[in-house]
């Protein structure tokens, strides 16, 4: 348990600072000093202190229980992650309950912008077609989905990113559409003001940020635990900074893209990777 | 105290509760993460709940509760 | 290094970017300066980093220790206002890090 809290406790701090160093490395390419890096995790403990409004035209328990929801989910996925390095299903599914997630959020609050947010999660979900694909094409080349496994896969035979490259690719546009200001985040664009999370103010706005940063390190763990292996926590730091640092590069230099293009990108990308991890796993 | 503060408080000693037995007791690891997952996200919720600034209290009336009719 | 340690140098960096930050404010009033350079921060900035590139070189503390305050110094200059601080990272880095390959590469 007391591993399980320290987890949560890391996972939460270092997602909202790279959340931070992504905003200052996106306003330093465009020219301006941009906010100081604790920035996102000041805002989150700033919501929690501020007054929360609860619309009247929330579905009322349901728009509060959402946000827990969240946050339930991501504790989940650090039990099946660094606590008991469990099976890869069950990220997959975490996942996939993330964008259940995003949808009820949006349709929760009374916004219409919530509503529209609601059917582009629905729409995102394309997106999960690639990261089915790289668990598949993990299986195929390390026996294996579990975690602790692929670990001793990868302490035998190398990094996993040298053998299926382009699944190691495809996992990266997944976490880049995660990333918020990359050109895949239709759910949270400013053109839907915030998407899922315009309705839910104060402190539900803090708890929704307090998850996805959680979220965030998440991903970057799966990330590096599965295609490059079991680290120290000062590689992963390294490794999570380096990636945090490409995201940002790609945010700040792309727009956000109109759902129709997000996913056909996505799609495509998943074809490309698909089509030549299979060649090159028969090769 | 309004009801909304009253069941978060309780609420938050329960989830309280609910860890320290996982820290100190040693159960099962099944019962640790049943503990944890359903624990931790509802303990931060009921201390936001708590620590959340309240309105105004002569802004009370402003804020009428008029019934919902739709769009 | 385990969590708990990892834990408190995250917290080391958190605290001191809020204290670089708050001290920050109240010393400089105009947004965003050019050039001139802090000797104070870089005091802290050159400390700081010497202290979490160099640590093994103090033998009468714990390595973790010296981590955790050299990061508290080194982030209360990374967390400053923002557009200031700049110019003493870099000198920290570059000083830390001409110590460290002395001592690992050409020792």
């Amino acid at each position: 348990m007391a591993n399980i809290l320290l987890n949560v406790l890391i996972a939460f701090l270092v997602g909202s600072v790279l959340f931070g160093l992504q905003r200052k490395i996106m306003a330093r390419i465009q020219m301006r000093p941009g906010p100081p890096i604790i920035q996102h995790l000041l805002h989150t403990l700033k919501f929690f202190i501020k007054e929360s409004t609860f619309p009247k035209t929330a579905a009322m328990p349901f728009y509060i229980a959402i946000t827990a929801m969240l946050s339930v989910i991501w504790v989940a996925a650090i039990i099946v992650g660094p606590v008991t390095q469990g099976s890869l299903l069950l990220i997959f599914a975490i996942y996939a309950i993330h964008k259940i997630v995003e949808h009820n959020a949006g349709s929760s609050s009374g916004s219409p912008y919530g509503k529209l947010s609601c059917v582009r999660a629905v729409f995102s979900a394309a997106a999960e077609v690639p990261l089915f694909a790289v668990l598949i094409i993990i299986y195929f080349k390390a026996g294996t989905m579990n975690i602790a496994q692929i670990i001793s896969y990868q302490a035998a035979n190398g990094p996993l990113i040298y053998s299926i490259p382009l699944a190691a690719a495809m996992f990266f546009v997944l976490i880049l559409s995660k990333a918020p200001y990359s050109p895949f985040a239709i759910t949270k664009g400013k053109d839907i003001i915030s998407g899922y999370e315009t309705e839910h103010f104060g402190l539900l706005r803090g708890y929704l940020m307090m998850s996805e940063s959680t979220a965030w390190y998440m991903l970057l763990w799966v990330f590096l635990t599965v295609f490059i292996g079991g680290l120290s926590p000062l590689w992963y730091l390294v490794g999570m900074l380096a990636l945090s640092t490409i995201v940002g590069f790609i945010n700040a230099t792309t727009p956000i893209l109109n759902p129709n293009h997000s996913i056909m990108t996505q799609v495509s990308f998943a074809l490309i990777g698909i089509v030549g991890s299979l060649v090159l796993l028969l090769y | 105290m309004d009801k909304l503060k009253i069941s978060s408080y309780l609420i938050l000693i329960i989830s309280i509760a609910g860890i320290l037995y996982a820290l100190l007791f040693n159960p099962p690891p099944w019962i640790v993460y049943g503990i944890s997952i359903i624990f931790i996200p509802t303990g931060i919720l009921s201390f936001g709940l708590i620590s959340m600034k309240r309105g105004p209290k002569k802004d009370e009336e402003d804020k009428n509760r008029e019934p919902f009719i739709g769009y | 290094m385990n969590e708990t340690i990892y834990l408190l140098y995250i917290l080391s960096f958190v605290l001191g970017s809020l204290l670089g930050l708050v001290l920050s404010y109240r010393k400089y009033k105009a947004p965003y300066a050019i050039g001139k350079i802090d000797i104070m921060a870089l005091v802290l900035a050159v400390v700081g980093w010497f202290l979490v590139l160099n640590s093994i070189l103090i033998t009468f503390i714990p390595t973790y220790i010296t981590i955790t305050i050299g990061i508290f110094l080194l982030s209360m200059v990374l967390g400053m206002r923002p557009g200031y601080g700049r110019n003493e990272t870099f000198i920290g880095i570059i000083v830390a890090g001409i110590i460290w390959i002395i001592r690992t590469v050409i020792l």
